[in-house]
């Protein structure tokens, strides 16, 4: 293992934060807010990238281990360095300025603000690039401007970045990197502007077009968008979908003007879960007195179906007066999540069909015990290490979920609320069900509670495996001994 | 699809059912009781017999996987109606009611529609003995054994019916096997009966609960369950439920050929460990939360429980309603996780979790070494792949199967607690809940359209989802 290597990147990671809060620390300048939270936090960010500069000889060498390695240190860091303005404001206790920072890079959008008005400006928008960055990720973001990062960009990039597709962009590492944040920069703009001319405030416009495109969810408002006219709603639900498809689509419909992407499967099923969805939910919101009329109805029901599905969790209206089974369907249609190579969370869409198409295989096999079968996935056969990823992967999403719960209920919880705030943060949902509900927040879940919930937000935001491989006794053993390790069958392929 | 044959597989698997039926009459004529509710269900059963047997007379024998399927589908739903009729007849219960009890008893789940069993006949009581003892080894199992000529497509029949995700076969020949489960089936009822005697139970009660205990059924002849016997009964119970969640395959090479080595499969080891870490949590709660208990008492309320959920059977030696709710979540995950393959427990099976969780540090050890082929093994062997895509595809359907249910019992009025454990429950073959439907409750108060639907997921569940899927696919009804 490098490890000089990976405090360099550290040093990096801090350094960049140090920029991003720069913005925040000039609106509370020009607000007349206190700056003394973001001063300390960036001088503390200083001190840390100081030690870059023990590190001037690092080797650039870089294999598979320290890209996950840098990838961990690299978020804990930056959940971390991003909680100390929260509890420098006085405004947070220091695990709620924790849960705050990891809900937001990890784009979950939970929140312990029982108040989020009453916050100053400044921080409210520290909260919202918080986001933003996590979105497409600090790491890639240090990759794509530092050209020495490019050497073991791969490493980084297959650890951090969700989804099994990891198409690459420009053959090399970094201008992968750079084109992923200017695809990103540029929608964030448009949905800036889209939400500007709808009628929100510039400001506000900004706040929402960060969490909009980072699928996060944060807020300014207490009621979340229903704070807003129902244009600005309809504009933030067509920039979800948006945010939701994969990046690579959007360089090749943008640049290459190639329409071939809308055969793509993964792109189809997002879109008709979305619709089914929809249409479900419209149905239920029609059937409430509020909403008898078409539009709102329609506006309520396709908002909430778009937000679970992609994973953003904003919401315009409060669901929880919906019936419970209903939420509990919303919930679930959010596991599947938006498309990979988006900034989604959950189990991403290409998983989920890969698992039906399994099902089905598995059934036709019963019948025809004699035939191969194969999973295929647009015309291609899905190869085999994907497909054990993604089986594994799923299961253990589901004992996480399952463990996280008996914690909660143990520590105090009840089941559906523990339930729904385990599987929140596991996909970065946002909302749940009962306590930490659409319209509630998540202060009144006990401190070990919200440190598991961190740690579950990291978990899945880092899909899982980046995360578990720190268990594997021989992550830690030098490298001989790996590869001679004599019980597991070896194959070259 | 020879759809002919079927049917007469159909009728002679009602035959059975229905010659079944003559054991409890005798038991009324017997003890002096009104045989007559069991006299007009067996007629009525043994007229579909024979109209079914006269339409089918000209079939050709042959089966193809297909045909196994469609007979274990419809098989297990007209047994489950056939059987019921009795306690329509008695009066008492109505049609989806008699359903439902009928089903819970076929497929070993034990749930229960009747607010108070004592005031019940005891034939009939031993009538619902009898449907968790035939289904707990399986209907069809039993057809293949008694019914040679069954032999043909008796793969078929067994691969639909028997669970888990290999169907070992003991013996080269069908027959052999089915008749060897069922005789250590029968062996080890035998042995649990004279056990219960000796704890103080009449003969009666004694078969009662023999028979659902190593059906891991859970119906008792006491609204109180086993709580109502001494301690040492409940001990009994534990051990008989335990066998009953364990491979057949175990015991009948223990017993036939006194194998040992049958003890070192990791799937019986998994099993042990998984009781063992359960019941060690279970009694550090229970220890601080009820200190009247003694030792004893705490151990053994936490073992019988684990053992009774585990093995999906669903007796209670005390209401656990009343225990703290992490007991009660951690008993809802044993649910999930069920018995042994080959056993009469339901659930996912202890080998597919296995498999699962030996995936994940396979999967994970090739992000460090993307060339490296790492297998994960069972039992020294490799595990195949259908393997472990059986297991990943059970896994899910389970989990999606049971959110759905709850969802629709949720949407049909009870409450979100109830309706999922009513649903889990269900699919997983257990039989008591959470909250309105507990250990301690009975399933009376569910609407007749749940009912019928609770029915329907526990013959879903005992026949491991894939059986009833099949149905809804295109390519099953295209030759």
């Amino acid at each position: 293992m490098n490890f000089s290597l990976n405090i360099r990147i550290l040093a990096v990671v801090s350094a960049i934060l140090v920029l991003f809060k720069l913005p925040a620390l000039a609106l509370a300048w020009h607000m007349n807010e206190p700056v003394a939270p973001f001063t300390y936090a960036v001088i503390l960010c200083l001190g840390v990238s100081a030690t870059g500069f023990l590190t001037r000889r690092a080797g650039l060498e870089m294999q598979a281990r320290d890209g996950v390695l840098a990838v961990i240190l690299g978020w804990a860091v930056m959940i971390f360095m991003g909680a100390l303005p929260y509890y420098f404001s006085g405004q947070m206790r220091w695990v709620d300025a924790v849960f705050e920072s990891a809900s937001g890079f990890t784009t979950t959008g939970s929140s312990i603000l029982t108040d989020v008005e009453a916050l100053p400006q400044s921080l409210l928008f520290w909260r919202s690039t918080t986001q933003w960055i996590g979105g497409m990720g600090i790491l890639l973001l240090a990759v794509a401007i530092l050209p020495f990062l490019g050497v073991g960009g791969a490493q980084i990039m297959k650890a951090e970045m969700p989804g099994p597709r990891k198409d690459k962009l420009a053959p090399r590492m970094a201008a992968t990197a750079q084109l992923m944040w200017g695809i990103y920069v540029g929608l964030t703009v448009l949905c800036g502007l889209a939400y500007y001319l709808s009628g929100m405030s510039g400001l506000d416009a900004v706040h929402h077009a960060f969490t909009t495109i980072a699928i996060g969810g944060f807020s300014t408002k207490n009621a979340s968008l229903a704070a807003y006219p129902s244009s600005v709603q309809w504009t933030a639900m067509f920039f979800m979908i948006v945010a939701g498809i994969n990046f690579v689509m959007h360089y090749r419909l943008i640049v290459t003007r190639d329409v071939s992407v809308f055969r793509d499967e993964e792109i189809v099923w997002y879109l008709l879960l979305m619709l089914v969805a929809g249409t479900f939910c419209t149905l239920i919101a029609h059937s409430s007195t509020a909403d008898n009329t078409l539009e709102p109805a329609l506006r309520h029901g396709f908002f909430q179906a778009i937000s679970l599905v992609t994973n953003t969790g904003f919401a315009n209206v409060d669901w929880e007066v919906w019936p419970l089974y209903v939420q509990l369907l919303l919930m679930t249609i959010a596991i599947p999540g938006a498309m990979a190579g988006s900034t989604t969370g959950g189990l991403k869409m290409v998983r989920a069909v890969i698992l039906f198409k399994v099902l089905g295989v598995v059934l036709n096999r019963l019948l025809t015990p004699e035939r191969v079968m194969l999973v295929k996935f647009n015309g291609k056969k899905v190869p085999r290490d994907i497909l054990d990823g993604v089986m594994a992967m799923a299961f253990a999403m589901a004992l996480a979920l399952l463990g996280a719960t008996i914690f909660l209920v143990a520590v105090g919880m009840d089941v559906p609320s523990a339930y729904s705030a385990a599987l929140t943060a596991t996909i970065n949902v946002g909302p749940g069900i009962g306590w930490v509900g659409p319209m509630d927040n998540f202060s009144a879940v006990p401190d070990p509670g919200k440190y598991l919930l961190v740690a579950l937000m990291v978990f899945g935001r880092l899909e899982v495996f980046t995360v578990l491989i720190l268990l594997l006794p021989h992550f830690w053993k030098p490298e001989r001994i790996l590869v001679s390790a004599g019980s597991p069958l070896r194959k070259r392929s | 699809m020879n759809l002919l044959f079927d049917l007469r597989v159909l009728s002679l698997l009602l035959a059975l059912v229905a010659g079944f039926e003559l054991f409890p009459i005798l038991l009324a004529l017997y003890l002096g009781e009104n045989p007559m509710p069991l006299v007009q269900a067996f007629l009525v059963a043994a007229a579909a017999v024979l109209s079914g047997l006269f339409f089918s007379r000209k079939a050709r024998s042959e089966l193809n996987p297909r045909d196994g399927f469609l007979i274990a589908s419809l098989g297990w739903f007209l047994a489950s109606f056939f059987g019921g009729l009795p306690y329509y007849f008695h009066g008492g219960l109505d049609l989806p009611s008699a359903f439902f009890e009928t089903a819970s008893g076929f497929t070993t789940t034990g749930s229960s529609t009747m607010t108070d069993i004592e005031a019940w006949p005891q034939c009939i009581l031993l009538w619902r003995s009898f449907t968790q003892w035939l289904g707990g080894m399986g209907m069809l199992l039993m057809a293949i054994a008694i019914l040679p000529f069954l032999g043909v497509g008796g793969t078929q029949l067994m691969k639909a019916e028997v669970p888990g995700p290999t169907k070992d076969r003991m013996t080269p020949r069908l027959v052999h096997t089915a008749r060897a489960l069922w005789g250590v089936y029968t062996l080890i009822t035998v042995i649990g009966m004279i056990g219960f005697m000796f704890c103080g139970m009449t003969w009666l009660e004694a078969v009662n609960h023999a028979f659902t205990a190593i059906a891991t059924g859970g119906f008792s002849v006491k609204n109180m369950s086993i709580g109502f016997y001494a301690p040492f009964a409940q001990w009994w119970a534990i051990v008989i439920m335990a066998l009953g969640g364990m491979n057949f395959l175990v015991h009948y090479r223990v017993i036939v050929f006194r194998d040992w080595k049958a003890f070192t499969y990791e799937e019986l080891i998994g099993y042990g460990v998984i009781i063992f870490t359960f019941t060690a949590f279970i009694v550090a709660v229970l220890l601080r939360w009820n200190p009247l208990w003694d030792l004893e008492e705490v151990l053994r309320h936490s073992l019988f429980q684990v053992v009774s959920i585990m093995t999906t059977t669903g007796f209670a030696s005390t209401d656990w309603e009343q225990w703290p709710a992490i007991t009660q979540l951690l008993l809802g995950l044993l649910m999930v996780i069920g018995g042994m393959s080959g056993s009469t427990g339901g659930g996912i099976k202890v080998v597919r979790v296995l498999v699962l969780l030996k995936t994940i540090p396979s999967v994970t050890a090739r992000l460090l070494q993307p060339n490296q082929v790492v297998v994960s093994k069972m039992d020294h062997q490799p595990i195949p792949r259908e393997i472990l895509e059986n297991a990943v595809a059970l896994f899910l359907l389970a989990m999606g199967y049971v959110l759905f249910g709850g969802m629709l019992l949720n949407a049909m009025g009870m409450d979100l607690l109830s309706a999922m454990g009513a649903s889990l429950t269900a699919w997983a073959n257990v039989g008591p809940g959470f909250n309105t439907v507990g250990a301690m409750d009975n399933f009376a108060h569910v609407p007749d359209f749940g009912k019928i639907i609770m029915a329907s997921m526990m013959i879903v569940g005992r026949l491991e989802i894939f059986t009833i899927l099949m149905l809804f696919s295109s390519k099953f009804w295209k030759d």
